[in-house]
């Protein structure tokens, strides 16, 4: 009998990690339906988590969100002040989140958007709630000519976080926005990946004005 | 149009099998951590290359702060002849759930990485024991100190693979993995435009059957691009990427 591995009815099958005093390891379907039940469950009720520090950003697959539209002189104004805050091409994790409220607070982006966008230094990838029990992924497709006459490209590489570009959020939005969502092995998951290119997009955007 | 029948693929799952035994990453042997690509392999030209596609690859962890380039910068200045498929890097990220809301998540910095400059249709990332260990203690030592509602869940595997066709069609892949039935897995069929760059996502639960800290197992991608040749014959090229764990 493995001792390292607990079982608790409804809830599944957990192992033990060592270093860790707590079954760290979940596995099983019982415990993946678990949790799809649950997350489903508390997104219906619009559940809200207080975010700690070292926490992911919530990320809510049925959320809808309309980006505010900006006239040519609001979105002037706006990137003229946040370029005096940041500098697009050099940010810590730690500006980099605040750029995100800030952006969160104009209208431009959504709360539930940050998961993806690497908010706190974490990247949401999917949500058990929305692809099932794990059968998630899928294709991000881009031209190979652009991409190797693609300036950010060429230095960085594909940029998969913050810290793939060393701290240029510019590139990294960039980056990612090339990534064009293609195939999904769950409709869920395309879905996701469709909101967060126009994320990235949207956040690019602003980086693009800013640094001008 | 060809699909993949029984004989292809059972040709295909022998070379999976015997894929990563032939493609012994350099860190199989060294666990040093590289810190990425010689930079007299970057920004080449393909008439410069094409001589020196000798097996050459390069091993990232999360631990080293050198820049990287993803491997496949070198190669593809001219789009004048198909070069086929070619495996670029590989990236296992361990995961973490949100029992709360049921998030997916992975910490950009906790990885490993494999890059290829050879041109390759199979690729393998192969964890040792303690490699395997030490990227799930990485993960929980982060979540533990987040809050009590976030566990390990499974890994994210990341794979950017080139096609470098004139005339390409489209491709056909699978997840593959221990405890996956090959034989339930879903197609994912999407058509492809020339000289395209795919970045693959998937997402794995950890296997039910096996003892993820001591046993053998591996998650991974196997697939097909068809496409028709300069001369105008249809063809096929398979392509399959895996990492492996407790090696």
């Amino acid at each position: 009998m493995d001792i390292s591995v607990s079982y608790t009815p409804g809830y599944g099958y957990a192992r033990y990690l060592p270093g860790f005093d707590k079954p760290m390891i979940c596995f099983g379907d019982e415990f993946a339906e678990f949790v799809k039940e649950r997350a489903t469950q508390n997104f219906a009720n619009k559940h809200e988590t207080v975010l700690s520090p070292n926490a992911p950003a919530t990320y809510n697959p049925m959320d809808s969100f309309d980006r505010r539209e900006l006239t040519k002189d609001e979105f002037a104004k706006l990137t003229a002040e946040l370029a005096a805050k940041y500098d697009p091409a050099n940010m810590t994790q730690e500006e980099y989140d605040s750029l995100l409220d800030d952006l969160v607070e104009e209208g431009i982006l959504c709360k539930n958007e940050l998961g993806p966008l690497g908010y706190h230094g974490w990247i949401i990838v999917g949500s058990l709630a929305e692809g099932g029990t794990g059968l998630s992924g899928g294709t991000l497709s881009v031209d190979t000519a652009t991409l190797h006459n693609n300036p950010f490209y060429q230095r960085y590489g594909l940029a998969f976080s913050l810290s793939d570009t060393d701290g240029n959020a510019l590139a990294y939005a960039k980056l990612m926005a090339l990534l064009t969502p293609t195939s999904g092995l769950t409709a869920g998951w395309l879905t996701f990946a469709e909101k967060r290119q126009s994320s990235f997009e949207a956040l690019a955007g602003v980086l693009e004005a800013m640094q001008k | 149009m060809k699909v993949l029948s029984k004989k292809l693929f059972a040709f295909f799952m022998v070379l999976c099998m015997i894929a990563p035994m032939l493609m012994v990453p350099a860190f199989a042997t060294d666990n040093t951590p590289h810190g990425g690509i010689p930079e007299e392999c970057i920004a080449v030209s393909e008439s410069e290359v094409m001589p020196l596609l000798n097996p050459l690859n390069s091993f990232e962890t999360s631990e080293s702060d050198q820049m990287v380039d993803d491997g496949i910068s070198p190669h593809l200045s001219s789009t004048d002849r198909d070069m086929g498929v070619g495996i670029r890097s590989i990236t296992i990220y361990p995961m973490g759930v949100n029992l709360e809301t049921g998030e997916l998540f992975v910490h950009p910095n906790v990885y490993k990485r494999i890059f290829y400059v050879n041109w390759s249709q199979f690729g393998g990332l192969n964890l040792s024991k303690s490699d395997t260990l030490s990227l799930m203690q990485q993960l929980a030592s982060i979540i533990s100190s987040g809050g009590d509602n976030y566990r390990l869940a499974g890994w994210c595997l990341v794979g950017a693979v080139e096609f470098h066709y004139r005339n390409p069609h489209y491709l056909l892949y699978q997840r593959r993995g221990t405890g996956l039935d090959p034989n339930a897995q879903p197609d994912t069929k999407r058509e492809i435009s020339a000289y395209s760059t795919e970045s693959m996502q998937t997402l794995y639960l950890y296997p039910s059957n096996v003892n993820v800290l001591e046993d053998y197992y591996f998650v991974g991608v196997s697939g097909g691009c068809y496409y028709t040749t300069p001369s105008g014959n249809a063809s096929d090229a398979l392509f399959q990427y895996s990492a492996t764990f407790n090696n």
